[in-house]
Formats: C-alpha cells, structure tokens, sequence
C-alpha cells in the first residue's frame, strides 16, 4: 500500500527515510542499552556501523551548523520542546520582544501564555502576500527588544527569510536572536556563526531525515537558560539540585537516543549526497510543479516567488481551488489519487490574515528529494480533476 | 467510538480538525460500500458521482444539514455538519440505505 503513496507533506514529517538512517536505527535499537551510549564499551553499534553516543551527535551537529562548542546542542523532543525551554527559561520578566506573524504555534503559544501572565509586551511583524516578513519594520520594532524570534522558512508559503539581516538588526538593538529552523534544518545551508545566530531551534524529523520525537536548539555560550525540567542526568548524581553544567542542566531524564542517532545518520547522508544536489532536486520539482499547476484556471496559488536575492524559496507552497475548501481537495487527492498533501493552517494561523486564507487556511505541498516528476504529474493530474469538480 | 443499530453506518469518530468551527466525522460502514448503495444515497440529497476517478469519488450533500462524502470500495467516509446531530444523521442514513436491499 506505501509504495503507492506519493507523499508531499515532507514539511509535516519527511517519509521516507534514507536507507542509511533505517540502518543507524535497526543497529542502535538492536544493541543493548549500556553499549549505546555513554559509558559503555562498544566500538561498533550493532549495524556495524561506527559507534554513536549523543557527544559525538553534538560535534556533528556544530560542524553541520558552523557551531563552536557542541556542549551548547540541547537535545529535546523536537521544537517544540526547544522553544518552550528558551522562551520561559530565556525572558526576563517585563520584556517587549519581537516576533513575527509567520510563526508557528510553537513560538506564538508560548508568547502569547507569557503576554497573557502579564510578562511580556508581544510584537508581531507583518509579511507580505509570499510570506516574506516586512525587514524595515522589524528593524525598527526589535529596538528595546530583549528578544527577536523568527521563522527561517515559512511552513505556508516556503519563504526563506534573509536572517543576516534580521540578526544585524538584533544585534543593534542588543536582542537575542532566537532562529525557528524547522523548516530550514537540513533543508538550506544554515550556519549560527556567519548568520548571527544566538538561539537555532531545529526538530529532527523534517529536513534532517531523523525520526519523530528528536530535535535540539543551540544555545551560544554568552547565554544562559534555565530549565523546563529537572530531574536524572546519569552523573552528579549526589546532586539534589539540577547541575549547571551545559548540556545536561537542560536534559533531564533519559535522552531519546534513537532519535538522536537518527539526525546524525541524516546529517551524513546529507553530507554524502550533498546539500546543494538535494537542494536542488526539491528546487526542480517545486518549479515543474508551480509552472504545470498556473495552468489549471481555478486555482489560486500562496507561493513564495523568489526575485533579489534576499527572496528564496524552499520546496514547499499552499494552494486552493476556488469553490472548494482545502479540506475537501485534500480528500479527494487523498482518498481517490493517493496523494498526502495537508488541509488547513499548518499550526501557523497568523499568516493566513496576510494571505487572505483565514479561517480555512490552504492545501499545501510539500516536497523531498525523494519525490520525482512523475509524483509532480499525478499531483497535477489529480489537482485538475478535483478542480473540475469544484 | 459510538456503536448504532445494524445499518450501512455502524460506527462514527470524530475526527479533530485543524479548522476549529467543523464538526467533523468519520463513519464506518458494515462493508466497503458498492456503486449500488452510492446511488440510492440519491435520496437523500444532492447526490455526485465521478466513476472516472482512479478511486470513484461521491459527494453527497443535504442543503443546511450535511455533506457526506467518500470513495467507492472504502469501509468508511467523512461526514461534516453543518448543522443537526450526528447520531440522527447516521440514522438518517442507514434508514434509506438498506444494505440488505442489494
Ligand atoms: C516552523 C515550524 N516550527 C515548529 C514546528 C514544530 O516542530 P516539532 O514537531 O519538532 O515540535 C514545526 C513543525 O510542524 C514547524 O513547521
């Protein structure tokens, strides 16, 4: 039944996976626990492959992010979990702080808890009608800001927001600068140190090919953050306070190692196939796929359109048909073309006020390297019957 | 899940929706339903029907009360309401459609 699928919701979750993390997986899942992870004795996990814990996962991870101190890779259970740590570990109490409406609900829930406890002032950039947040409001807004959040690519419209010149801005005004890269993680090259990044929250199971339930943030050494949590760090454990020490001070309890592994199997897959190959397979398909589907009359099209530049577009975008609503395109593709794509808001409801598709929100396609031109062909096939029918 | 009456539907689910305000619903029938049972839903409503789909598509919607709609050979469908309750609905149905009728 899978193997018929054709599955564009990889911004929900990427499917499939690559062989090589399936492999990292079954070896870590097979050996006993001690010999996985610190303390333990292997050399080699049971795939044979070389033998992991989550220190050597951190170095991957600051090489892969151009990082300086891997102890600063906090692994949680995705962003989520990574953003409510930074946010109520982060804030002082009486903050104005800065984000914008293409936000997730991840980052706007937890700002909108602390407005409501009477913590913060909350401002919420615009964007315009391809998703890109207004640069001079925002470098005028972040002034007086503690902190400034925002979304590297929007999980709507796909687009890529230029962050150097959003962290220029925060770094004037003296704001951390808090970087959403869900989307953009394993996706688009990001790098913390040249794009001024203070705070990077990635999840595990988008673009890094990881499983569900893994991801991080990064925490620049000048920063503290308290923790969520606390509890069992496997050392200090004499303790009966939370140690201060990086990373475990935020990792109480047994880390998802899975999950961990999982990301660093997808980052060096990445690494083997190349970033910028991978890139640009998305890039051609989300192309092929815009082009065929502005042919279809009834369709109205949310994508980012690049032009300088400081306008990019990742593999994702959101369409409706007119007449009918997301959720019953998304049926008919699902049901009778056996084609995954997503109905609705995407957990980012703000964006929709910009783009005219509130409350309803858009069907949304979201692309992999491991899709092909004949998956953009059935999508657009199967786009253009429901249409008819609209 | 609530269980009904023998009938076409024997079960509904409701199904959470990322759209706040639709009520939304997933009914499992007692078999995969046939192009005969999708037709006499026709008394219903607005039946429509597209057999050139590579799974025929039917859509079946009653004017301020529901639409039903789903595809041909599925144990179950998506129901939305607009407005009503959704075990009289499900009793609507299945008193129309009378699977033994076939
Ligand atoms: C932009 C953005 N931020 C945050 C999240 C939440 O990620 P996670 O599933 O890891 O909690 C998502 C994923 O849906 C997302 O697209």
């Amino acid at each position: 039944m899978s193997q018929s699928i054709i599955y564009l919701n990889n911004a929900a979750t990427s499917w499939p996976k690559p062989e090589a993390v399936l492999r990292r997986l079954e070896g870590v899942l097979q050996a006993p626990p001690g010999l996985q992870e610190r303390g333990g004795t292997a050399k080699a996990d049971a795939s044979g492959g070389p033998y992991t814990d989550p220190d050597t996962c951190r170095r991957t991870l600051a090489d892969f992010f151009g990082a300086a101190v891997p102890d600063r890779f906090i692994f949680t259970s995705g962003a989520t979990e990574s953003l409510n740590t930074i946010l109520f570990g982060m804030i002082p109490a009486g903050s104005r702080i800065v984000s914008t409406v293409i936000e997730h609900n991840s980052v706007l829930r937890p700002l909108r808890l602390l407005e409501k406890r009477g913590l913060i002032e909350l401002v919420l950039i615009g964007c315009d009608r391809e998703g890109y947040v207004d640069k001079e409001a925002f470098a005028a807004e972040v002034e007086g800001c503690s902190m400034a959040v925002v979304n590297h690519i929007s999980n709507v419209t796909g687009a890529i927001q230029p962050l150097k010149e959003f962290s220029a801005a925060a770094r004037k005004a003296g704001a951390v600068f808090v970087v959403d890269a869900s989307q953009s993680a394993g996706v688009v090259p990001v790098d913390i140190t040249r794009q001024g990044i203070d705070v990077l929250v990635f999840t595990g199971h988008k673009g890094l090919f990881g499983i569900q339930g893994s991801g991080g943030f990064y925490l620049s050494p000048h920063l503290e953050c308290r923790p969520l949590k606390v509890g069992g760090t496997g050392v200090y454990s004499s303790l009966e306070e939370q140690p201060d020490e990086y990373p475990i001070r935020l990792e109480a309890g047994t880390r998802g190692l899975p999950g961990i592994i999982s990301m660093e199997a997808g980052i060096q897959w990445i690494h083997r196939e190349g970033q910028a190959v991978l890139a640009g397979r998305v890039d051609r398909l989300r192309r092929r796929a815009l082009e065929e589907l502005g042919r279809i009359p009834g369709l109205q099209i949310f994508a980012a359109a690049p032009g300088d530049s400081d306008r990019k577009a990742a593999g994702l975008f959101s369409f409706l048909i007119k007449g009918q609503s997301p959720e019953e395109t998304v049926f008919i593709l699902q049901e009778s073309f056996d084609i995954r794509v997503r109905a609705g808001l995407h957990c980012a409801p703000r964006i929709h006020r910009a783009l005219g598709t509130w409350p309803e929100g858009t069907v949304r396609v979201s692309f992999s390297p491991f899709n092909t031109d004949s998956d953009v062909d059935k999508l657009v096939q199967a786009v253009a019957a429901a249409e008819e029918i609209a | 899940m609530p269980q009904l009456e023998e009938g076409l539907i024997t079960s509904w689910r409701k199904r959470s929706s990322c759209v706040s305000k639709a009520k939304m619903y997933e009914l499992t029938y007692a078999f995969p339903i046939t192009p005969w049972l999708i037709r006499a839903l026709d008394q219903l409503g607005t039946l429509e029907y597209f057999p050139e789909f590579p799974r025929p598509f039917y859509r079946l919607t009653v004017r301020d009360s529901f639409q039903l709609k789903g595809v041909e050979g599925a144990p179950s469908a998506r129901l939305i309401i607009f407005r009503g309750e959704v075990d009289a609905i499900c009793r609507k149905i299945g008193k129309y459609i009378d699977p033994d009728a076939e």
